[in-house]
């Protein structure tokens, strides 16, 4: 088999990458959701007199029911098809990939299924969140025992 | 070297074929026996939609052909779903002696080949080979949850959603199997799994050559010669490979059924649903009308897995062709 060939070939069909628009796009895309949550935490700010950090709680939150609503719905995947990153980075991705395994392990049942599949796609994220957590509150506590006192 | 074998008693008794409403839109839309809406069928799971379309397949073929399960000798399926789970659940309804046989997305070609190779050697009267697929079921066994939102690549195949079944026997008919080709299982070198088509063209290629080089053929022997899943890209590479861009009847049935026209998935249709209901139902169909006489479809498949593909192995690609001719009498 001659793979010299066949490489020289295959790299000639392949299919050019669109970077501008795609990256066009997921600017696009992710700017408006970054406009969204901002102005869901403006709203939560003044309207509703929630704390500052309460009010970010309050826009993710918002940001994570309507990617859930759209996976349910069948819409949210026809749409990240064109957005790409810029639905994909932020929690909105996270949110879509925890709804999608889990609505793919209805069929296994509660525990086989859901429970244990929603965090197929997510798990590594919340691995490493965990381990992070864990290697910086370390750090973190053994200069505070050493008098070094890092506010963060 | 591919091994052929040829027949003189092999004849194609009745073919079916069923899909979802979206293979309808493109080429064999008119020739299919039976269309669903959607990738349920009418049950709850993906896995029970795909064994309904597995189980009616059967239904209608046995209807069509006039005759009663009882009355085959042999069976062989296969479909994409771990330890083929599909076929071995239909085959469980029924008295018949089955054989589970995997080659991805060549098991259409693969099944009918041994059923074949079953009625040559007399060893059966009347055999039967089916295979199906289903989107939502390949792509979690292969890929992601179908609502996930990842970007998919330009070069990435869609699985299609039917079944198709064919029932091979030694009375004589109108359509005849002259001779099947094994393919080699080859060593394709590379592990991405976005583009399937254009490395699965390095086996059609294979298989392709070693056929007409078996049995002293040449491409204008043939009035087709369809491949199984290629796509738009793998067919190109193919025609490249066979230093013969202007070859008009070297046609891909991933793009007959999501037809680049009027229904663009992305770079065309793949799975072992997607040549069984090109062939079962319009190849046939046009054969028994004496729209073409001389067939040769070739299913290919890529033999990777899942944890294959995440522990970064080469992807074996095979192919296996089956040569159909249109009988001179009647």
């Amino acid at each position: 088999m001659d793979y010299v060939h066949f490489n020289e070939v295959k790299k000639m069909h392949q299919v050019k990458k669109h970077r501008f628009l795609s990256a066009f796009f997921a600017f696009l895309s992710g700017g408006i959701l970054g406009l969204l949550s901002e102005g869901m935490k403006e709203l939560a700010l003044h309207v509703f007199h929630f704390s500052f950090i309460d009010a970010s709680f309050f826009a993710s939150m918002i940001l994570v029911i309507l990617a859930s609503s759209f996976t349910f719905l069948g819409i949210y995947n026809n749409i990240s098809q064109k957005c790409g990153a810029g639905l994909f980075l932020p929690t909105t991705g996270f949110a879509n990939s925890l709804t999608s395994a889990a609505m793919e392990g209805r069929s296994e049942g509660i525990i086989g299924g859901i429970g244990s599949m929603m965090f197929s796609l997510a798990g590594s994220v919340i691995s490493v969140g965990f381990f992070m957590a864990f290697y910086f509150g370390t750090i973190y506590a053994l200069l505070n025992l050493w008098g070094i006192n890092l506010w963060l | 070297m591919a091994i052929t074998l040829t027949f003189k008693n092999v004849y194609v008794l009745k073919s079916c074929a069923v899909a979802t409403f979206e293979e309808t839109k493109g080429n064999i839309g008119t020739y299919l026996d039976r269309i669903y809406e959607d990738l349920y069928a009418g049950e709850n799971t993906y896995e029970d939609g795909e064994i309904k379309m597995c189980q009616d397949a059967l239904e209608i073929l046995f209807e069509k052909a006039k005759i009663s399960p009882k009355d085959i000798d042999i069976a062989f399926g296969g479909d994409l779903l771990n330890q083929i789970f599909v076929s071995s659940y239909v085959a469980s309804h029924y008295e018949f002696p089955f054989l589970g046989v995997y080659g991805a997305c060549s098991t259409s070609m693969l099944s009918l080949g041994l059923a074949s190779i079953m009625v040559a050697k007399k060893m059966a009267k009347l055999a039967l080979a089916y295979t199906s697929s289903n989107y939502g079921t390949a792509e979690r066994q292969f890929r992601y949850p179908t609502s996930y939102g990842i970007k998919k690549k330009e070069a990435t195949t869609l699985t299609v959603s039917g079944a198709g079944a064919i029932l091979v026997t030694s009375k004589k008919s109108n359509i005849e199997v002259s001779s099947v080709t094994f393919g080699k299982s080859i060593d394709s070198k590379t592990q991405d799994v976005t583009d399937l088509g254009s490395i699965m063209a390095l086996a059609a290629y294979d298989t392709l050559i070693s056929h007409l080089e078996n049995r002293k053929q040449t491409f204008e022997d043939y009035d087709l010669i369809l491949t199984g899943d290629l796509s738009l890209i793998g067919l190109e590479v193919l025609k490249d490979l066979l230093n013969r861009k202007e070859i008009n009847h070297l046609e891909d049935a991933g793009t007959w059924v999501y037809d680049p026209k009027n229904n663009k998935k992305f770079a065309g249709g793949s799975g072992a649903a997607c040549l069984a209901i090109s062939s079962f139902s319009k190849v046939i169909d046009d054969l028994e009308k004496k729209h073409y006489h001389h067939v040769l479809l070739i299913g290919t498949g890529s033999l990777h897995s899942k944890i294959s593909a995440l522990q970064g192995k080469n992807i074996p690609v095979i192919a296996h062709a089956i040569e159909l001719k249109r009988g001179e009498e009647s």
